[in-house]
């Protein structure tokens, strides 16, 4: 018997095409970068460090705090520390699917359920800090008092941990600042080290800490610091506006005293998950509604049309501003629903018309002589041959979406207390252009995402259509 | 053609009246009330506040009186609410409790007063028998008082324009208040000075309920029913062109408002469609001639990556190089960093030549920023439609023929490729004004754009209302435009049974 290879599918087909573009590769490298910076934002910039050996105890309190939701306390955060862990394995099956189709399926449903399985259970089920010693927690008020020791009873580990690491790295931070604007550094606001030194000075209380960790400090053994910053990016990191305007970028520090890397490491996360999202919601809205004004046509089809119609003579932008001012709810997910409600009637009009061209080919026919309903024809004849040419669609809408978002955010109508590229964005304009050292970063960064997916887009649409 | 634009045209307003539904849900359907501002502070705490759009309670009810949002939202059925009920939610309201005896919270409590209030025109015979009721307990009737009060203090007309028989109403409707706001003076009314108030109440009551319908007949409370909702209020303001005042200013009418500032915005957004036209088609020809050369493919990598750029970076770029700090060759002094025009000091001096370059310096920077995107996209789309044309037969026929290649790429591709652009641009109308929004704001510009953005800032719900019609409208019409645009410039084309 003679094996012949199999013939190439259409995926493969688009794929060695795609391959063909070098630009489209390099968005396509470059949106992967960024998508790890996403997903491992923690490794980069957190608080707590990877792994610490103290007291001859090797400790991770990066993991130990990665799902606890008052350190994350955005759920975006939490969904993506788990995607740290089921992200390897999905890429397991990416590798493994030309070799062992049936395997990289299971991998990739085991990667998907996992996902959506611990996602559901820290949110239902929050974990415990684990900054307290419960056991030694005295109950009453009377039997707690104020001296150090007896505080650090009812503080774990991991507590003490904490307190060792921000000593730390204040005074890491104190040291590079000094280091960068030499002897005048007093004349402006304080670090974080010089305010504890300035507090210790009146407090008792702070005098015995302040021994206690200069005890605990030398047991310290080996320390694994996030990569760039050692602030998480709801700290507290201090620093001053006439701070930054001496200070090098990775030093920065936002307008709410939070350190700016780490803002920026993070706010990947909040681009990708509006651009997936509204990409979701956006086809969730335009495929039945396109599919069903197309193959049914007729007054179905007018009656869809003029509804678009209609829908699309509202200016978009507008009406964002809109909504967003009167719901007064300035949550992410409130933004993405609207961006994704006033954007899916392009791709409505285009899989309808995708369907007034299929429903006249003869396999359509064949479908209806065979007696088959509406719906198979639908689903499992029609929309697999209709949607294809849509996929190109997809970057651009994506792309769309992350620039609205950000843009709202720019106008300061997006979520407060949030990471988001727009809202650094935001923060550098509020006191541009002396400030407007704090709005270059993410507004590079986010111009380098938006160029790389507008990339990937255009070799897609030419993979997809090789003849235009 | 002329019955297309007739049905066209007719059906404009259908559409528009759809819009108008559209954001009347989302005005009255989203949490929260237009004019209640929340925020959360620093420290996570949710703060509401009415009083930073309203300087007090008396002018935040004055607002919802005028616009209408005291009125229930589809029909109005509160005139035919029961007694028992009426008795039942003044027990409620005295005592802070629920129906099941539990204590209300605060936004319960506040909800069910405000509601009630609201109801409270509809209920005036009702509460006042309650007031006069001298079995029932001194805090109730006290209670019903103040809602009696609240229902009979009818709003008076206000705005710049108002007309001699309307304050002859106002006064009297001043007289009415004040008389009912005194009976509210003493907070510790005794029996007998509470039967005194009854009395008296009940005398301005029977004087009133003639020419006020206090308490509706059966066919004015059908009427009621349908006319005195919020729809109908709204729909009515829309139809009478009565968009309001400003918030802050009730001299300055909104309409008045927008037309003073309307001169910057289409000029904005006018001269790009022009620039575009011409630059696009030009462009896109070049590549479309040179199909596939480095040319081609240098300036299609240019175009997307200038198409993906967006527009709040590239603003605040051309101000600090280009404006501020001159880090582009041969700007220095030439560009202005905001504004229109001058102060009006210097401007007042120019001549009309001076004053045009003076416009134009001010000008060229805001418009770069709004060009640059629809300028990207629209050459990529000629050069598309232009390869499109090319393969077209008649195109071989020309060129069969021995007209020259020249002439061909003009008369022939370029005409056919510009009916795409022209139906792009056309329809892009309402975008560019939404465009132009974050350009106007960022150059201080006082235009359109940023007036809506002000508004919404400042929770000017009269504009924010106008500004998101007007928007529609706009692109409505351009959508139109491009329709009679293609019909012009391909004749191939028939509309009348395109619709």
């Amino acid at each position: 018997m003679i094996s012949s290879p199999l013939p190439e599918t259409w995926h493969q087909a688009i794929w060695r095409r795609f391959k063909g573009y070098p630009t489209g590769m390099l968005g396509l490298f470059t949106v992967f970068l960024f998508a790890a910076v996403g997903i491992y934002a923690p490794l980069l910039a957190s608080s707590n460090p990877i792994a610490i050996l103290y007291d001859g105890t090797w400790y991770f309190p990066l993991f130990r705090y990665l799902f606890y939701g008052e350190f994350y306390t955005k759920n975006i955060d939490l969904f993506f520390n788990i995607l740290m862990f089921t992200t390897p394995i999905a890429l397991l099956a990416t590798l493994l699917q030309r070799k062992h189709p049936f395997c990289a399926l299971c991998l990739a449903i085991i990667a998907a359920v996992a996902q959506l399985i611990f996602f559901a259970f820290v949110l239902a089920f929050p974990l415990k800090s684990p900054a307290f010693n419960i056991k030694n927690t005295p109950h009453t008020l009377e039997q707690r008092s104020l001296s150090w020791p007896s505080i650090l009873q009812h503080l774990s580990t991991y507590a003490h941990l904490n307190l060792i690491i921000h000593d730390i790295t204040s005074e890491k931070q104190d040291k590079a600042i000094r280091s960068e604007i030499g002897a005048r550094a007093d004349e402006w606001l304080p670090t974080l080290w010089q305010l504890k030194q300035d507090y210790q000075k009146n407090s008792p209380l702070l005098q015995e800490q302040r021994l206690w960790l200069n005890e605990e400090r030398k047991k310290i053994g080996f320390i694994a610091m996030p990569l760039l910053r050692p602030f998480h990016w709801e700290d507290d990191a201090a620093g001053s506006e006439q701070l930054n305007q001496r200070l090098p970028w990775w030093e920065l520090t936002r307008s709410n005293r939070k350190d700016f890397v780490a803002a920026l490491c993070f706010g990947v996360r909040i681009s990708l998950v509006v651009g997936f999202l509204t990409a979701a919601l956006v086809l969730v809205l335009a495929i039945p509604i396109g599919a069903i004004a197309g193959y049914f046509g007729g007054m179905t089809d007018i009656v869809v049309c003029r509804f678009m119609e209609i829908w699309e003579a509202m200016p978009a932008f507008f009406m964002l501003l809109f909504v967003v001012a009167i719901a007064q709810s300035k949550s992410i997910f409130l933004v993405i629903a609207i961006i994704g409600l006033f954007s899916w009637t392009g791709f409505a009009r285009y899989l309808r018309g995708e369907m007034l061209k299929q429903r006249s080919l003869p396999y359509v026919e064949a479908c209806h002589a065979l007696g088959l309903n509406h719906s198979r024809i639908i689903f499992s004849h029609l929309l697999p041959n209709a949607i294809p040419p849509l996929i190109s669609l997809i970057p651009f809408a994506i792309m769309g979406a992350i620039s609205s978002e950000a843009g709202l955010s720019f106008l300061g109508l997006g979520e407060e207390q949030s990471c988001s590229w727009g809202i650094l964005m935001d923060e550098g304009r509020n006191s541009f252009p002396s400030q407007s050292y704090l709005l270059w970063p993410a507004a590079s960064l986010l111009t380098i995402l938006l160029i790389a997916i507008a990339l990937i887009g255009d070799a897609l649409r030419d993979a997809i259509d090789p003849q235009k | 053609m002329l019955a297309y634009l007739v049905r066209r045209l007719l059906l404009l307003p259908v559409t528009l009246f759809c819009i108008l539904l559209i954001n009347f849900a989302l005005i009255n359907l989203a949490p929260g009330d237009p004019v209640t501002i929340s925020e959360i502070s620093p420290e996570g705490a949710k703060r509401e506040d009415r009083s930073f759009a309203f300087g007090s309670d008396e002018r935040w009810l004055q607002f919802r009186e005028r616009y209408g949002l005291t009125l229930p939202i589809f029909f109005n059925d509160w005139p035919n609410l029961t007694m028992s009920y009426v008795q039942l939610t003044i027990k409620q309201l005295t005592n802070r409790l629920h129906r099941d005896k539990a204590q209300m919270s605060v936004k319960e409590y506040d909800a069910l007063r405000m509601l009630f209030g609201d109801q409270s025109r509809y209920l005036m015979p009702k509460l006042l028998a309650i007031v006069s009721d001298e079995k029932s307990p001194t805090s109730e009737r006290r209670m019903a008082l103040r809602f009696f009060v609240r229902g009979g203090s009818l709003p008076a007309h206000i705005g710049g324009t108002v007309s001699e028989q309307e304050r002859k109403i106002n006064q009297a409707i001043a007289k009415d208040n004040a008389f009912l706001h005194q009976m509210l003076f003493a907070p510790q009314q005794s029996q007998a000075e509470l039967k005194e108030i009854a009395i008296a109440v009940e005398k301005w009551y029977s004087q009133v309920e003639a020419s006020s319908h206090f308490a509706p007949t059966a066919l004015q409370k059908i009427s009621i029913f349908f006319t005195q909702t919020r729809l109908c209020r709204y729909l009515s303001r829309i139809l009478t062109l009565d968009f309001g005042t400003m918030r802050n200013d009730d001299n300055k009418l909104v309409i008045h408002e927008v037309t003073k500032r309307l001169k910057y915005s289409l000029t904005l957004s006018l001269t790009p469609l022009i620039v575009t036209f011409a630059f696009c088609l030009l462009c896109g020809l070049t590549m479309a001639w040179w199909h596939n050369s480095w040319l081609d493919h240098s300036l299609n990598l240019l175009l997307l990556i200038l198409y993906a750029l967006p527009i709040f970076v590239v603003a605040p770029w051309l101000i600090e190089t280009v404006a501020l700090r001159h880090y582009i060759p041969f700007t220095h002094t030439l560009f202005p960093l905001s504004g229109f025009t001058s102060s009006d000091a210097v401007y007042e001096q120019m001549t009309s030549l001076q004053r045009l370059a003076d416009v134009l310096a001010h000008i060229a920077l805001p418009l770069l920023a709004i060009m640059y995107g629809s300028l990207a996209a629209n050459t990529r789309l000629a050069r598309t439609a232009a390869l499109e044309v090319a393969r077209q037969d008649y195109v071989r026929t020309a060129k069969a023929k021995g007209i020259a290649p020249f002439s061909i790429l003009l008369s022939h591709i370029g005409r056919n490729a510009s009916i795409t652009i022209v139906t792009s641009l056309a329809s892009s109308l309402g975008v560019i004004l939404g465009g132009s929004l974050i350009v106007e704001t960022l150059f201080e510009i006082d235009g359109f754009g940023k007036f809506f953005y002000d508004a919404i800032v400042n929770r000017d719900y009269n504009v924010i209302l106008f500004s998101a019609l007007a928007g529609s409208a706009l692109s409505l019409i351009g959508y139109l435009l491009a329709d009679l645009a293609y019909t012009w410039l391909d004749p191939r084309l028939s509309l009348e049974d395109a619709i």
